[in-house]
Formats: C-alpha cells, sequence, structure tokens
C-alpha cells in the first residue's frame, strides 16, 4: 500500500492479510515482484500508525530500494499487467505513483487517511472511571500509549490479605517520590491492611483513604481527567476493582532547583530570593513573606496537551472582582496546545499583541509581587517558569524597581528620576545626536561645534550612516554577550571594547564623540529595570535615528507624537498604560515617593475594592495624648 | 472603531478644547492682534473672550438640553435630517478651512524654523501622517496625549515668556488703551470667532463622562478661559519684548521670542528646544480638527464606524491646504474670512437651534428626551 514516511514521501507499503504463505511464494513474489497472495494494497499513514516495540498490527513496510524500484520509468510491462489483472480479480485498487496523477494522489490520500484513521479516544473530560479494573486500566494505558511509553507504570498488587481485592497504582517513573510511595501507599495496602474489607461499613475508596493511605493528600474523583492529570503532575493514582472511582494521593518528588539569588532584579537591600519553576515552591515563596487568609490562589489547568498548572494570586476584599473575572476568564478560554512558560501566558492574554511596551509585569521576585498584590493587582504564577505575571500594569510601575520602597523616600525618587533620565537618554540620545549634527548646529556652542566637527573631519560616513553602524554593532555585541559561553565571555568583551572603542576611531571609521554618545545611550538603557521594555526601548531608538536623520527635530517630535498617542491607546486589562498620566486616578506611587507614611491610597486607575491602605495617621505613636487609637480607622 | 464607545474625562475633554483654541499662539497670531490693537492687542482678546463666553451660553443650553447628544443629533432632531445637513456642511466648512490653512501655516513654519530643505509637501504629510496615526488611535488616545502634551507644552512656554525678562520694558505698553477703547472694542467684537474651535466640545460630547460636577458650560467656560489666558499671556510677554512697530511684522512670535534666550556663552540660540512645543501644538491641533470633522462625518451619515474615513479626509484636508499659492495667503485666509465668519456656524446656528428647541419646546422635558 501507499504510505507516507515522515519526509511527506510516499511508498508502498502491503499489509498481509490472514493465510500461510510458503517459503516458495515469498520467494517468488520477491524475485518477480508479483503481488504477494494475501496482500491488498491500500493506503495509510503511517505518520498516525506507528507500531509500538511488541506490537504486532500486521503490517509491514517496504522502505527505501522498493519505493525506488516503483519509482523506476522503466518497470516491466509484464509486472504492471500482472498486478492490474490480480488487483482487478480481487476488487483491490492500483498503487499510484507519485506524480501520476496530483487529483488521484490526493484522493487515495484522503481515502487512505479515512482507513486508516486510528479509533479516537473518548474524551476523558467526559468519561468516568467505570470500577471494571481492566477495563479502566486498558482505556489509560490506551491515553498514555503504553506499551510504547515507558514512563508511566502501571503497578499491579492486592489490597488486604485475608479478603484480597485487586487494585493498580499508576505514576509516572521519575516524578514521584518513591519512599512515600513506598512507605504510604504500597506497604499499608499490601502489608498492613489485615481489615476484612467486605465487612466495613461505607464504600471501599472512604475506607481506604480514611484509614489505609497515610498520605496528607488523597483526594477521590470520578473522571478521568482528574485521574490523568493527577499522574502527570506526579501523584499517584490508585484503581481498585469494583469502585467507580479514582484515588489520587499526593506523591510529587521530583529534581528541582532550590531557590535562589534573582538574576535579573537585584538590589543591595531587600529580600534575596527568586522564584524558581516548581509552582508549588512559587505559592509558597508568596504565602510565607505574606500571612494573610485572605490571600487567594486559584490554580487551573491551561493547554490542551500540555495540561499545565497556572495560578492566579490576588488579596480577597481588595482586588476588584472584576479584574479577577477577566483575568480567569482570559486565561481559562485560551484554546492551543502549548503553554509552557509565563512569557507564552503573557503574549496570549495581553490586551495589544502589536504594541511594542509590554503590559504585563514579569518579576521573579516574590516581594515584588507581594506589594503589587496587596495594591489590589493579580498575579498569575504557571508550573516551570521563574518569573511570575502581575497585572494591570503601567508604564510607571513596570519602570520602578523593588528597591525604590526599601530606601527612604528621598533616595528612592531620587533613583526613579536617574532611571527616567536613562530611559530618556536610550530612547533619544542618539536621534537627537543625528538631528543636531545635521540640521541643528546653531544650538551646539561654538567650541563645541569646532570640536564635533573636528572630531568627524576624517569619518567618511554622514553622520546616521555613523551612528547606525556603531548602534548596530553594540546590539550585535549586546546579543552575542547574552548568547556566547560564559568560557569565552570575556574575549567578546575584548573584541568588543577594541573594535568598538579605539580601532574604529584609530580607523577614522567613527567619531570619538560619537563612542560617548553610543556609551552614555547604552549605559541608559542598563538603568531600565524590565528586560522586556529595555527590548522596546531598544527598537524605537532606531525609529528615532532615522526620523532625527531625515526631518531633523521635527521628525523625531513627529515620532514622538505617535509614539505617545500609541502608548496613550494601550491598556493593561482595562486600566490606560500611562495612568496616571493623562487620566484622572488618585493615589499611587509613581515617580516622586511621598514618605511612607503619606502612602495612604492605593493606585485609583485599577479601581481596587479599598482605596485605603492605611489611615491618615498611620504612626500612631505621635500621637501621645491619646496613646493611639485604631477606631479612628476602619 | 465604534465612535460612541470612547470615553474620555471632562478634564481630558476641557484639554482637547484648550489646546484646539490656543495652538494659535505659535502661528502669527499674536502678531495680528498687535496689528489689530497696538499696545492694547492684550485688550482685544480679553474682549473677544469674554464675548465668546457670553455666545458660548446658548450652545451650552442646547447641549446640556439633550445630555449624551452630539450637535449633529440634535440637529436633526431639532430641524430635521435635510436641513440639519446644511448645519453640518457649515460645522464641517469652518472646520475644514480652519484646519486647512493651520496645516499649511505650521507645514511652512516648520521650514522656517528647522529644515529649509524639506519639500512642503513632505512637511504637511508629516504632520499629516502624525494626525491620521493617532486618530486611527482614537479619542481615548488623543484626549490623553493631549493632556500629557498639554504639560510639556505649558511648561516649555512658561521658560520662553520666563526667559525673555531681560528684554522685557513696560514702555512697549504704552499707550495703555492703543488705537483707543472704541477700537479695541470694535476689534474684540469682530474677533469673536478667535475662540470659534469651542464648538469642538458640541461635537464630542456625547464622548464625555460628565457627573454631577460637570455640565457643558463649565466645560466651555474652563476651556475659554484657561485658552484666553493662554492667549493674553503670550501677547503680553510679547508686547513687553518687542516695540509694537516690530512686533507687527514678526511673523512667529514666539520663535523670535525663544532666538533671544541667552543664558550665557554656553546656554544661547536654544529654539530648536523648544521646537517640540510647536510641533506638538500643531499636530495636536491638526488631530484634533481631523478627529472632529470624522466625528461629524460619522454622525451625519449615520455610520458607527470612522476608520474608513480617516484617509478619504486626511487627503481632502491636504488638497485644500495646497490651495492658497503661498503662506502669506493662508494667513490671509485665515485671518480675514475664517477668524471674521468663524462665528457664524459655531455660535450662530447653535442660537438658531436654541431658538427652534425653544420654540417647539422639546428637550425642555426630560422625558422628551427618551421618546
Amino acid at each position: 500500500m501507499l504510505a507516507k514516511d515522515n519526509n511527506c514521501c510516499y511508498s508502498l507499503v502491503f499489509k498481509k492479510e490472514a493465510g500461510p504463505i510458503s517459503v516458495w511464494q515469498r520467494l517468488k513474489e520477491t524475485l518477480t515482484f508479483q503481488e504477494p497472495r494475501g496482500m491488498s494494497f491500500e493506503l495509510a499513514d503511517t505518520g498516525n500508525k506507528t507500531a509500538g516495540p511488541g506490537e504486532d498490527t500486521g503490517d509491514y513496510k517496504d522502505g527505501g530500494p522498493a519505493q525506488t524500484n516503483q519509482n523506476e520509468p522503466g518497470a516491466s510491462k509484464e509486472k504492471e499487467r500482472t498486478v492490474k489483472s490480480r488487483g482487478r480479480s480481487r476488487g483491490m485498487r492500483k498503487p499510484v505513483r507519485p506524480g501520476s496523477g496530483a487529483q488521484n494522489h490526493k484522493d487515495n490520500i484522503e481515502k487512505g487517511a479515512a482507513q486508516e484513521k486510528p479509533e479516537p479516544v473518548i474524551d476523558p473530560g467526559k468519561l468516568k472511571v467505570s470500577g471494571h479494573l481492566d477495563q479502566d486500566v486498558a482505556y489509560l494505558k490506551r491515553v498514555f500509549h503504553v506499551p510504547k511509553n515507558n514512563d508511566v507504570v502501571f503497578r499491579e498488587f492486592s489490597i488486604g490479605i485475608d479478603n484480597p481485592v485487586r487494585a493498580i497504582a499508576i505514576y509516572i517513573d521519575g516524578m514521584t517520590d518513591k519512599a512515600i510511595q513506598n512507605d504510604s501507599v504500597l506497604q499499608p495496602l499490601m502489608l498492613l491492611s489485615r481489615l476484612r474489607l467486605d465487612a466495613q461499613e461505607g464504600n471501599l475508596e472512604d475506607v481506604v483513604r480514611e484509614r489505609l493511605l497515610p498520605g496528607n493528600q488523597v483526594e477521590i474523583f470520578e473522571l478521568m481527567r482528574a485521574t490523568i492529570d493527577g499522574v502527570l503532575n506526579g501523584d499517584t493514582v490508585i484503581l481498585i476493582e469494583g469502585v467507580d472511582k479514582a484515588l489520587v494521593m499526593e506523591t510529587k518528588g521530583w529534581e528541582h532547583r532550590n531557590v535562589g539569588k534573582p538574576e535579573v532584579e537585584m538590589v543591595v537591600r531587600g529580600p534575596h530570593e527568586a522564584f524558581n519553576e516548581t509552582f508549588r515552591v512559587n505559592t509558597a515563596l508568596i504565602r510565607k513573606a505574606f500571612h494573610s487568609p485572605d490571600l487567594v490562589t486559584e490554580i487551573f489547568k491551561v493547554g490542551n496537551k500540555d495540561r499545565i498548572n497556572c495560578g492566579i494570586m490576588y488579596l480577597d476584599g481588595v482586588v476588584n472582582q472584576d479584574l479577577v473575572q477577566e483575568a480567569k476568564r482570559r486565561i481559562e478560554m485560551l484554546e492551543t496546545d502549548y503553554v509552557g512558560t509565563s512569557g507564552i501566558l503573557e503574549q496570549f492574554i495581553e490586551d495589544k499583541t502589536y504594541a511594542l511596551a509590554p503590559q504585563v509585569l514579569s518579576t521573579e521576585r516574590p516581594d515584588r509581587v507581594i506589594n503589587h498584590i496587596i495594591e489590589g493587582k493579580v498575579a498569575v504564577l504557571m508550573d516551570g517558569s521563574p518569573h511570575v505575571l502581575v497585572f494591570p500594569m503601567n508604564l510607571f510601575g513596570i519602570l520602578q524597581s523593588a528597591e525604590d520602597a526599601y530606601l527612604r523616600w528621598p533616595y528612592g525618587s531620587l533613583l526613579r528620576m536617574l532611571r527616567l533620565v536613562g530611559v530618556f537618554l536610550a530612547t533619544f540620545l542618539p536621534g537627537i545626536y543625528v538631528a543636531v549634527n545635521a540640521y541643528h548646529h546653531e544650538m551646539i556652542p561654538t567650541d563645541l561645534l569646532m570640536a564635533i566637527a573636528g572630531a568627524r573631519e576624517q569619518v567618511p560616513f554622514p553622520t546616521i550612516v555613523e551612528v547606525l553602524i556603531m548602534e548596530i554593532s553594540f546590539e550585535l555585541i549586546r546579543e552575542a554577550g547574552i548568547r556566547v559561553p560564559g568560557v569565552i565571555g570575556p574575549t567578546l568583551g575584548i573584541v568588543g571594547a577594541l573594535i568598538l572603542g579605539q580601532a574604529a576611531v584609530a580607523a577614522k571609521v567613527v567619531s570619538p564623540i560619537l563612542i560617548v554618545i553610543v556609551a552614555v545611550t547604552a549605559i541608559g538603557s542598563f538603568t531600565v529595570p524590565n528586560y522586556t521594555l529595555a527590548f522596546s526601548i531598544r527598537a524605537v531608538r532606531f525609529v528615532y535615528i532615522v526620523l532625527g536623520g531625515l526631518f531633523g527635530f521635527f521628525g523625531i517630535v513627529l515620532g514622538f507624537f505617535i509614539h505617545l498617542n500609541h502608548l496613550s491607546s494601550l491598556k493593561s486589562f482595562g486600566v490606560p498604560f500611562l495612568s496616571p498620566l493623562g487620566v484622572k486616578a488618585e493615589g499611587g506611587d509613581v515617580i516622586w515617593r511621598k514618605p511612607i507614611w503619606q502612602q495612604e491610597e492605593r493606585p485609583g486607575s485599577i479601581a481596587p475594592r479599598k482605596i485605603k491602605s492605611q489611615p491618615p495617621i498611620s504612626r500612631r505613636w505621635i500621637n501621645r495624648k491619646k496613646g493611639g487609637n485604631a477606631d479612628d480607622y476602619q | 472603531m465604534t465612535i460612541n464607545k470612547e470615553r474620555i474625562g471632562p478634564i481630558e475633554a476641557v484639554s482637547l478644547a484648550v489646546v484646539f483654541i490656543s495652538a494659535k499662539v505659535f502661528l502669527t497670531y499674536p502678531a495680528f492682534m498687535v496689528n489689530l490693537g497696538l499696545s492694547a492687542a492684550w485688550m482685544v482678546i480679553l474682549v473677544a473672550v469674554l464675548l465668546s463666553l457670553l455666545t458660548f451660553l446658548p450652545l451650552a443650553f442646547l447641549m446640556d438640553k439633550y445630555p449624551g447628544k452630539s450637535i449633529i443629533e440634535i440637529g436633526e432632531e431639532l430641524v430635521g435630517p435635510y436641513l440639519n445637513i446644511l448645519f453640518a456642511l457649515g460645522y464641517l466648512s469652518f472646520l475644514l478651512a480652519v484646519e486647512t490653512m493651520v496645516l499649511r501655516q505650521f507645514a511652512e513654519r516648520a521650514l522656517t524654523v528647522s529644515i529649509p530643505q524639506l519639500p512642503i509637501s513632505v512637511a504637511m504629510s508629516g504632520l499629516l501622517l502624525g494626525a491620521v496615526a493617532a486618530c486611527y488611535l482614537g479619542l481615548e488616545a488623543i484626549a490623553r496625549s493631549t493632556r500629557i502634551s498639554f504639560i510639556f507644552i505649558g511648561i516649555l512656554l512658561g521658560l520662553v515668556i520666563i526667559s525673555t525678562y531681560p528684554y522685557w520694558s513696560l514702555n512697549n505698553m504704552a499707550p495703555l488703551l492703543g488705537p483707543g477703547l472704541a477700537e479695541v472694542m470694535g476689534s474684540g467684537i469682530m474677533k469673536i470667532s478667535l475662540t470659534s474651535e469651542i464648538f469642538l466640545l458640541a461635537i464630542i460630547y456625547p464622548n464625555i463622562n460628565l457627573n454631577q460636577n460637570w455640565n457643558m458650560w463649565k466645560l466651555g467656560s474652563y476651556s475659554l478661559i484657561i485658552a484666553g489666558v493662554i492667549l493674553i499671556i503670550t501677547v503680553v510677554t510679547y508686547l513687553l519684548t518687542f516695540p509694537v512697530p516690530v512686533a507687527k511684522e514678526i511673523p512667529l512670535p514666539t520663535f523670535e521670542m525663544a532666538r533671544l534666550i541667552y543664558f550665557g556663552r554656553f546656554l544661547q540660540r536654544l529654539e530648536p528646544i523648544f521646537l517640540p512645543m510647536w510641533a506638538l501644538a500643531a499636530l495636536l491641533k491638526i488631530t484634533i480638527g481631523i478627529y472632529a470633522m470624522l466625528s461629524l462625518t460619522t454622525g451625519l451619515l449615520k455610520l458607527p464606524y470612522y476608520r474608513p474615513f480617516i484617509l478619504p479626509l486626511a487627503i481632502i484636508t491636504i488638497s485644500v491646504a495646497f490651495i492658497p499659492s503661498n503662506v502669506s495667503t493662508a494667513l490671509m485666509v485665515d485671518e480675514k474670512i475664517i477668524r471674521t465668519w468663524g462665528w457664524v456656524p459655531t455660535f450662530g446656528l447653535p442660537i438658531i437651534l436654541l431658538g427652534v428647541a425653544t420654540w417647539r419646546r422639546k428637550g425642555m422635558n426630560p422625558g422628551d428626551e427618551t421618546s
């Protein structure tokens, strides 16, 4: 029959039918290439039908040589005639060679696919555990592609000694803690159970859960979906003969990274913990630093193929419930096979996907997440992702660093001002330099103008080309610096510094003052505390360089106007991205930090249910007469 | 994007109106006012602004009687769809005339102060490109950008005004009444159209989120007073800086004021630093005007989406802007025609509508509005 291989080529595959074949007949068929007795020609999509080890599907393939043989233009007429006549007499179809009639070929593929399509597996979300152990196990084996798939273990055993009941434990090897499994699952069920199970009151599954399984989390599910999710998440699923429910015991125990220091958002003063790839470790990092019963974690699965744990955390009573509902709606309604990390999820749930600026904060710091949750925002954690998403987020929130809050207000404000200057320089400085050099000489003081002109005298390129060369070179070095293996990292630094710095100036490719401009721009861009926002600034900078080169300041202002309008039109979960700039919103800690006792309001732009975070007099110790009265503020 | 879905706050609306009215200070208007009122030019503006407050009153009454409706919808309800077309064409003509002349003047001035080598078509296309992009993003984006830009423009204008302090001379303001009280009053009455752009509020009225503290009168009066203050302060500073005979001849007064700035040998000739002030004001004014035309057009045709009209309107605007043979002609059309007769569609037609509303006793009863 004609079968598609991995390269989408089609080869003849002969399907063996029932009936003995003699050695002589097989030899004859091989030598003369006549149709083998008891074989039919039909199409099969091998991509969907791969036999596992030990699985006898009755198929075997005639591989490359046969295909070559069949594709030979000079195949003997006698052979074709034989195949044709026998095929007709047995109601068989002639095999179609690739390229011998596109439509016919397509029809055959469709028919073949229809014939060989495997029977669909029933949706586990709709199927309940039947209570017939063999039937349920067969279903699960099919779902997990056992025996092809060697990761999933089906461990059969008997519960009880006097009147044993058949049971099976299902788990994925490597994802479970073997000690827990042995001590808390198999040992009590197999060895320690001397109970007469049939004489116990209540259902068997309840008895097993309440009296036999000493695990800290044992849940009972009816649907196969929960059973499968349990296995995939490192739990041990126990099915018992005659019980139409599955017991899922928490036995997670895979290898994972320990809690380490933040790699990107480092601070001098403040916690030095960062999230890692384990979902429960991340939730615990938040919980252990923020002790409130109002902190709620809702967990659900995302993705069709990779059903990954995703949790949203918020402070009930403070957060706007519309925001929570919207967040859940966006995540739960995702219809995609794979949402592997928070970076992918961010792209799926953000408001404007074509925008340059990130509309969601991605952070690796638990303390930063907590600060935002207290303000009334929502955090999204994903299993396998060391970054947590926080929204709604505005531009100023993204530009803030965790450290701003841990320092006294003058220092925090100063740092933010510096950062804004850095953002301005990183965005506009090369463009302004090009514009001033090309069109607005009059604004440069004469001495400086002479210095610039003197330095550029021997440079053969116009300013814009010079700037573009340097900026692109710098971006290349930056990208290479991230990708290069750590061992040869210093080499890159030397090469970059030499080429960009000294050699380019010595070769009169660029002027020395441009090196200063590019260096200041680079330093400015390094002050941007958010990795994704820095990307946005890097991209926009080139636009401003080109606009400055084409139209001078007029072009830069034109670009700024469009850029400003674009940013003004952005929203993060319905909250304007530039808020509180340009919209009326009370409170919030934006650029200028107030003293901590004056920060009484949560940002009004996100419409929290509780706007006040502390009373007008938070430092009640200053009121010596009253001695403090908590009733002043509710 | 559906035009009615966009909502802006009262302060954003005031910012839009203020910028739309007062962006003209960056063109030749201060010099033109000096031509009219000599050393009392600021009084001409004062009279014009006070009078426009009075003439805005009927429009405010009319709009507040029909909350949530634009001037087009009100007109249709009062005078019927056919006569309303004439009214709408009147509003559109005013806006188109303002837009085209302002576009031409700003483009010409951009060449003068920034890059003389640039073809005028490119400068005009650039300004329109910004306006088209902003209109595409919608009223919310425009309003927020205006509110943000307003702060920057205000700071830069304040810097220009304060920095010319060394050149101020009170003698330039004498005689106080300029050509005489009667002539000042007459010029003020004639130039009532100086603030005709306040009509913008009647167009975007359904998009403004009004609470109990705000109504059309408050929006309009705040806008007119703030814009009037900006215009008067700029003209007063201009008069203080330059003597009247010189002030009459300067084509770009604020630019000339910026050129005077001298903080020392190192900090001088800073006018390019103030270029964002001119360019942003120009872009905002053109954007707001085009959006107002879009809103009028879609309202008149009862269409839910305005984006398909952006490009056609931009092409019409640039085509009309090229009709004047030079910037002097554009300036003359602006001053002699638009600023003399602009009050007819913007203040006159609403008075007629209010008269009809009163006569037909429509809109007085809130129950009528829902029927």
